[in-house]
């Protein structure tokens, strides 16, 4: 049993390393073997959406220019994930959305962690900023196909300060333990806060433009909002849970009728469309170098 | 007038997963009824595709886009009015095709209007 704990912070032994540590300590207890990377530590280049991994199924072209084939590959070896990223303006740090948009080699290289649990830990230092903090880890877990069992946001404020808090540890020891258990039992079910998704656990339900429906906006399923005995209450139809976003038949769906179809539009379009961008070629120069005088 | 044509893709479970309505020939009539368009409907089975249950497979990578497996519904009307009616009413029951291929084959004036709608009411959003 294997468990790696991801730290998403440039900060050296600040609280998301500390957290992930503690965690990966309580996992050791429960037998797993762990080991830790700093995702920040790679350089990850940002995708360039020409789709060449898609399309003709080839590496992507930054393979071997920076981290992230690397980084994805070293997951591969585990059996279950501790994702810890700080909190900064209402998310999470930039490395894990990062790391989220070369996830487009998916498509043509399957991923080796479906089905394997997965928890995340987020420190965060003001109350009322961390809206979308779970929102890009659970997107990443989730498009890898792995099974969220537990999301902890973790209040603090000093660098290190997690180091002498005994009720932050206390919760990053939980999320070890729990994700070294669901390794070994095959129990991934959820046991943090349950939210109002059922299946992201989210609280993030956006209000669609009909004003009468509501959709969970990372998993795309919808329902029906109401309010009883003064309650908010919102209920997702049965059938909806198993088409939501991440499943592995709505991805194959995404990937069969939504994207591979856009090569033969690509193809038929290019003709059309190099002379239609000719005259955005010439007007002002977007490339010229940082600090250039035009 | 100008025949205006919107040529709407409705690829497999698209329909059928948000919102659980599948494409029914009677509703396309009702619509056409109500709205004096020309609807048809047009289905495509691609014969690589095998279907167990809710699992669809199909290789669509070389695929052209008429040959994937799809719903096609076409609205054709020389009148401009009765031709938005009858593509909101579309989107109220099925949503906007999801992608920009997904009205493949429209007039340049049909797309246009499409497009405007989906601006107003895609169901997407």
């Amino acid at each position: 049993m294997k468990i790696l704990g991801i730290v998403g912070s440039c900060r050296k032994l600040g609280n998301t390393e500390i957290l992930v540590k503690e965690a990966l300590m309580a996992a050791q207890e429960e037998g797993a073997e762990v080991d830790i990377v700093r995702w920040t530590n790679y350089e990850i280049l940002p995708c360039e959406g020409d789709a060449v991994c898609m399309f003709l199924g080839k590496d992507c072209k930054y393979k071997d220019r920076d981290g992230h084939d690397y980084l994805l590959n070293m997951m591969y070896e585990f059996d279950g994930v501790v994702l810890g990223a700080p909190c900064y303006i209402l998310e999470v740090e930039a490395v894990v959305k990062q790391f989220i948009d070369r996830l487009f080699i998916l498509s043509s290289r399957p991923s080796k962690m479906i089905g394997k649990p997965a928890a995340i830990i987020v420190p965060y230092a003001t109350r009322g900023w961390t809206s979308y903090a779970f929102l890009q880890p659970t997107i990443v877990l989730h498009q890898l196909g792995m099974h969220i069992i537990d999301k902890q946001l973790i209040h603090i404020q000093a660098m290190s300060e997690t180091a002498g808090d005994g009720l932050a540890r206390e919760k990053a020891r939980r999320i070890g333990k729990e994700v070294a258990r669901a390794v070994k039992t095959g129990d991934h079910s959820y046991k943090g806060d349950p939210g109002v998704c059922p299946v992201c656990h989210e609280r993030n339900i956006r209000i669609m433009s009909d004003n009468q429906t509501v959709e969970c906006g990372i998993c795309a399923i919808r329902g029906r909002l109401s309010i009883v005995g003064g309650k908010i209450k919102v209920v997702f139809p049965q059938e909806q849970l198993k088409w939501h976003r991440f499943a592995f038949e709505s991805l194959y769906r995404h990937v069969t009728y939504e994207i591979k179809p856009s090569k033969d539009y690509f193809i038929r379009k290019w003709p059309a469309l190099k002379q239609d961008r000719a005259k955005y070629k010439e007007f002002l120069d977007i490339d010229r170098k940082a600090g250039e005088v035009r | 007038m100008e025949e205006l044509i919107a040529v709407l893709r409705y690829f497999p479970l698209d329909p059928v997963t948000n919102p659980p309505t599948p494409i029914k020939k009677a509703d396309l009539d009702k619509i056409a009824r109500e709205t004096g368009a020309d609807i048809t409907l047009n289905t495509i089975n691609n014969k690589d595709r095998t279907i167990d249950g809710d699992v669809i497979r199909e290789e669509t990578m070389n695929s052209a886009i008429e040959e994937v497996s799809q719903e096609v519904i076409t609205v054709s009307c020389g009148d401009e009015t009765a031709f938005r009616s009858a593509v909101r009413a579309l989107f109220k029951l099925y949503r906007a095709p999801r992608t920009v291929f997904g009205t493949w084959g429209s007039s340049k004036h049909g797309r246009e209007i499409v497009y405007r709608l989906c601006d107003e009411y895609d169901g997407w959003y």
